[in-house]
């Protein structure tokens, strides 16, 4: 069994610098951040201020110029690609802005797309989308494709597909901001109730102050650093 | 920064310099076209690239190059310092050059006609490439990881432990060189593919860099070994040492690197994910959707509609030539075997005396039909409206195994006539004798053939009427000739023990056309005759002796068996035992060649159409850029992203293979069935020949799709390979 104390995340010295022709820029200067498990963190901050990229580092999609990101006390880029893409599927949910299901799949195809990556068998993976999908409220939209759902729909279309294989941590990156108001609290109540449910750790990337206060702990990146708000 | 790299690649350069005049002073610069030179054009490659490399492997500290080790994107070679090293390179080619021609002068034999200027031009073809080389060996060492070299002695390893064993394994095989040859190249080929699966499973990644270095290695290896090693292993092979050095340099390595592609591509699409992981289930899923989905964009959908026909085209091309062609030498090996022994006994020295019991020896081997002793020999057959050369062979009509496929192609007379030539037409004059008693008399050996008695009427001709022996001919001899049955023709041998007041004189012999036969092919109807066996030794001085037994056999596919009963029978030397392939090989191997000439042609166009698989994948892979950074996001590995789009390359060759196949075998099935009329007269067959060989149909389809797969492996790669954060920043 895991250290109660230990943090699930623990991130150090995280820092990312991109070359675009000739030209640094550094995005990340040094995050240190410790999550722990069940938390529910929000970061705010201007666009283009490295949240979306903090966020990508995390999560694995891309791979820190320094600093080392600890999982349960396990340093997460020592690993293989292959390994690394195994923890992403196992360990992490994604939700996306613009939602990014695939057009071609139904929405209970499209969320069980992680299930069946992880080689479960198709019966399996669409019974456990099938129920996920019911606790998002759409088991009656199963066969529809994306492009014949509302926004909101999609957006809990794309949440049951980034928790239905029971990750610990949920990395969700502005998923309401392409919503109206109504939606929006929608989600933010269904993310809500997922934490309560299975003790779900959940950062969230946004830049609305107004969502962002629902959730216990406040962060803002400024300058490519993480403050407490 | 850039000085750096630039005075880097001028130290590169120097370094190719020295390496170069140390390698080639002691060769010479002598005439092109020589072993000194070629080696001197390898040694030179082999330094640049060389240069290159350590180039590259020392240019990853320059920050300017992508960081990301996660991803393995293609870090960009040193391009300056490549640069620099190639100029070097070039200063060098005219410098070495310059310290040749001192040489030339003091020996202009030794460099040949317009040697010099030959020298020149091969100093530059060298040269010029040299960016290309240096470019090369760049790419391969900025690619480089820490653990490169290590891989690269596992590929080595791996290489020489295979074609060990294989080549241990190729002796059980056959102990006939050309077997043992196949074998070999065979088993080198496996290797090579076994090299790529086990360093790709191994190392979880496509490690194309590793498994490039190993190719380049074993590549000049083999090149280095065959160009310094003995004379006699290049002379083995009929080509001019040159070439068989060019081959050697270019194809062994090219080979050898797609086929550890196909393995490494294996290797990782099996286990890249770092786990054994065969299934292909939502992999599958994503490319037929995907392939569904592009159907219905116009161009992405038109490619793909043009590469599926090309691919279709090529294979059914393929399969039609190459039916017809077997067909045209079905129908040459059914006269050849018709008309001729399928396996032959003959004997060193002129003394076959004993053949009768070399018959019988042989006679009652499972699968042989008949044993019949032959005399063979040239002549010249005449008649007053012309000449031409013949092979005459004796033979004992009467037996009636041996002369079974003559019987069945006799255009016109009759083959038992030769044993009664009065009863051939015109061979009795117009005024009827009062017949003489009436004798018989039963010629020919009795037992395997109940002959029907000839009767022998006149044998006391007249003086001057006296009854010539028959001979049977070719229906073009006949036509030649214009000799039809019951004319005379006048047959010469220059082979002869009479001895005249000149030395021996040639035999004059005249025969009566005893009866016409018709083969379809025409070197046989022109230039065959028979005569009964006894005339023949007559003829060509061979009393009770014979040119050889022939053994017709139940099925020509198993003479190679049979031949080697034959040969345990009689007991090896003096006999000697062919069958009909080794006694046509000449015949066989250049219709080889042709088909498979033919085969490489058409298979271009299996090729070309497979460029288009390639940028239908490109395409695909760059308009689905988010869904696949989507799908990385979920945990899909690398390898997982490779197989969706090898699944939609392989789908799209497979479809077009299987098309052209039906296509292919319906077209077969049709000119089989209803045929194409040809002109007899021009072609000697009478319809268009097609022959569906499975064997080679097996080929065809296994190479359209083995290039198709071949196809998906750069898109698929640089799919599996592209980092989801771009798909993911692109909105």
């Amino acid at each position: 069994m895991t250290d109660a104390s230990l943090p699930l995340l623990r991130i150090r010295g995280l820092a990312k610098t991109y070359w675009l022709e000739q030209k640094q820029i550094e995005v990340l200067r040094g995050v240190d951040l410790d999550v722990m498990a069940g938390e529910r963190i929000s970061i705010i901050g201007r666009s283009g201020s490295g949240k979306s990229t903090f966020l990508h580092v995390i999560g694995t999609l891309d791979v820190p110029t320094q600093g080392e990101v600890h999982y349960l006390g396990e340093p997460v880029f020592q690993k293989s690609p292959a390994e690394l893409a195994a923890f992403r599927n196992r360990t992490i949910g994604f939700v996306f802005q613009f939602h990014h299901l695939l057009p071609e799949f139904s929405a209970l195809e499209n969320v069980a797309m992680p299930a069946l990556i992880q080689r479960i068998d198709r019966g399996a993976a669409e019974g456990r989308a099938k129920e996920m999908l019911d606790l998002v409220g759409l088991g009656h939209r199963i066969g529809h494709r994306p492009g014949e759902l509302s926004g909101g729909e999609q957006q809990r279309v794309a949440i049951a597909r980034a928790l239905v294989l029971g990750p610990r941590l949920l990395l969700a990156d502005e998923p309401t901001g392409n919503l109206d108001e109504a939606s929006a609290a929608g989600i933010h109540d269904l993310i809500d109730e997922m934490n309560r449910r299975t003790g779900l750790t959940v950062i969230l990337v946004t830049h609305s102050s107004h969502l962002a206060e629902r959730m216990p702990r406040r962060l803002r990146m400024d300058e490519g650093r993480l403050v407490p708000v | 920064m850039a000085l750096r790299v630039l005075l880097l690649g001028l130290f590169h350069g120097g370094l190719v310099l020295v390496l170069e005049l140390v390698a080639q002073r002691p060769l010479g610069f002598v005439a092109s076209g020589t072993r000194a030179q070629a080696t001197g054009v390898a040694l030179s490659t082999m330094f640049m690239i060389g240069s290159g490399l350590l180039l590259g492997v020392r240019s990853r500290a320059n920050p300017d190059g992508p960081t990301s080790s996660m991803l393995t994107p293609w870090r960009p070679a040193p391009w300056p310092a490549v640069w620099a090293t190639s100029a070097w390179t070039f200063v060098l080619g005219l410098l070495g050059f310059f310290l040749g021609v001192p040489g030339f002068i003091a020996s202009p034999e030794a460099a040949g006609p317009g040697g010099m200027a030959r020298a020149m031009l091969g100093a530059n073809a060298v040269l010029l490439p040299a960016v290309l080389l240096v470019g090369l060996g760049a790419m391969l060492g900025a690619n480089c990881r820490r653990r490169t070299a290590s891989w690269v002695a596992v590929g080595l390893l791996v290489f020489g432990a295979s074609v060990a064993t294989t080549s241990w394994l190729a002796r059980f095989v056959s102990y006939e060189p050309g077997l043992i040859a196949v074998a070999t190249v065979a088993g080198v080929g496996f290797s090579a593919w076994l090299v790529g699966f086990v360093v790709a499973w191994a190392a979880g990644r496509l490690a194309f860099v590793e498994l490039y270095l190993t190719a380049l290695v074993l590549g000049y290896a083999l090149y280095l070994t065959f160009a310094l090693g003995p004379t006699a292993w290049t002379a083995a092979s009929n080509l001019p040492e040159e070439q068989v050095l060019l081959a050697l340099a270019l194809f062994p390595t090219v080979a050898m690197s797609a086929l550890m592609m196909v393995g490494g591509s294996l290797g990782f699409l099996l286990h890249g994910g770092g786990r054994f992981d065969p299934s292909f289930a939502y992999e599958g899923m994503v490319a037929q959707r995907y392939l569904r989905a592009h159907r219905r964009d116009g161009f992405v959908g038109t490619v793909t509609v043009i590469a599926v026909v090309g691919i279709c085209l090529g294979v059914m091309a393929l399969i039609v030539v190459l039916s017809i062609m077997s067909g045209f030498e079905n129908d040459l090996k059914t006269k050849i075997v018709g008309a001729h022994a399928h396996v032959e006994v003959n004997k060193h020295g002129d003394d076959f005396t004993e053949y009768a019991d070399i018959e019988a020896r042989v006679g009652d081997i499972e699968g042989v039909l008949s044993a019949g002793a032959y005399v063979f020999g040239d002549a010249m057959i005449s008649t007053d409206a012309g000449l031409s050369g013949t092979l005459i062979k004796g033979i004992d009509p009467a037996a009636s195994g041996p002369t079974r496929d003559l019987r069945r192609i006799m255009e016109k007379g009759e083959l038992l006539n030769l044993l009664a030539p009065e009863k051939i037409p015109g061979a009795r004059p117009a005024i009827d004798f009062p017949p003489p008693p009436i004798k018989t008399s039963s010629t020919g050996t009795a037992g395997a053939y109940e002959l029907a008695v000839p009767v022998i009427r006149d044998a006391q001709p007249l003086p001057g009427n006296r009854v010539l022996p028959g001979i049977v001919i070719g229906r073009e001899l006949s036509r030649t000739l214009r000799a039809y049955v019951g004319d005379v023709v006048k047959v010469v041998s220059p082979a002869s023990e009479e001895i005249g007041p000149l030395g021996p004189t040639p035999k004059l012999n005249r025969f009566r056309v005893a009866g016409v036969f018709y083969s379809g092919m025409y070197e046989y109807d022109a230039k065959f005759t028979y005569i009964e066996m006894r005339q023949a030794q007559r003829f060509f001085g061979m009393r009770k002796r014979a040119t050889g037994v022939e053994l017709k056999v139940a099925d020509i596919d198993d003479t190679a068996r049979i031949s080697e009963e034959v040969r345990r029978r009689v007991g090896g030397e003096p006999y000697t035992v062919k069958d009909w392939r080794a006694m046509n090989k000449e015949l066989f191997s250049a219709l080889l060649l042709e088909k498979i000439a033919m085969f490489v042609a058409l298979g271009m166009i299996v090729m070309v159409a497979s460029f288009l698989i390639i940028a239908v994948l490109v395409m695909i892979v760059l308009q689905r850029k988010k869904e696949i950074a989507v799908i990385k996001s979920l945990g899909a590995s690398d390898a997982s992203i490779m197989k969706i789009f090898v699944v939609e390359g392989l789908i799209l060759g497979v479809g077009g293979a299987v098309l052209g196949l039906l296509v292919g075998i319906g077209i077969c099935a049709f000119l089989e069935n209803f045929g194409v009329k040809l002109d007899e007269r021009i072609f000697y067959i009478e319809r268009l020949p097609v022959v569906l060989d499975w064997v080679e149909v097996s080929v065809i389809a296994a190479a359209a799709i083995t290039i198709s797969y071949l196809a998906t492996i750069y898109p698929a790669m640089t799919a599996a390979q592209h980092p989801p954060v771009e798909g993911l920043r692109d909105d």
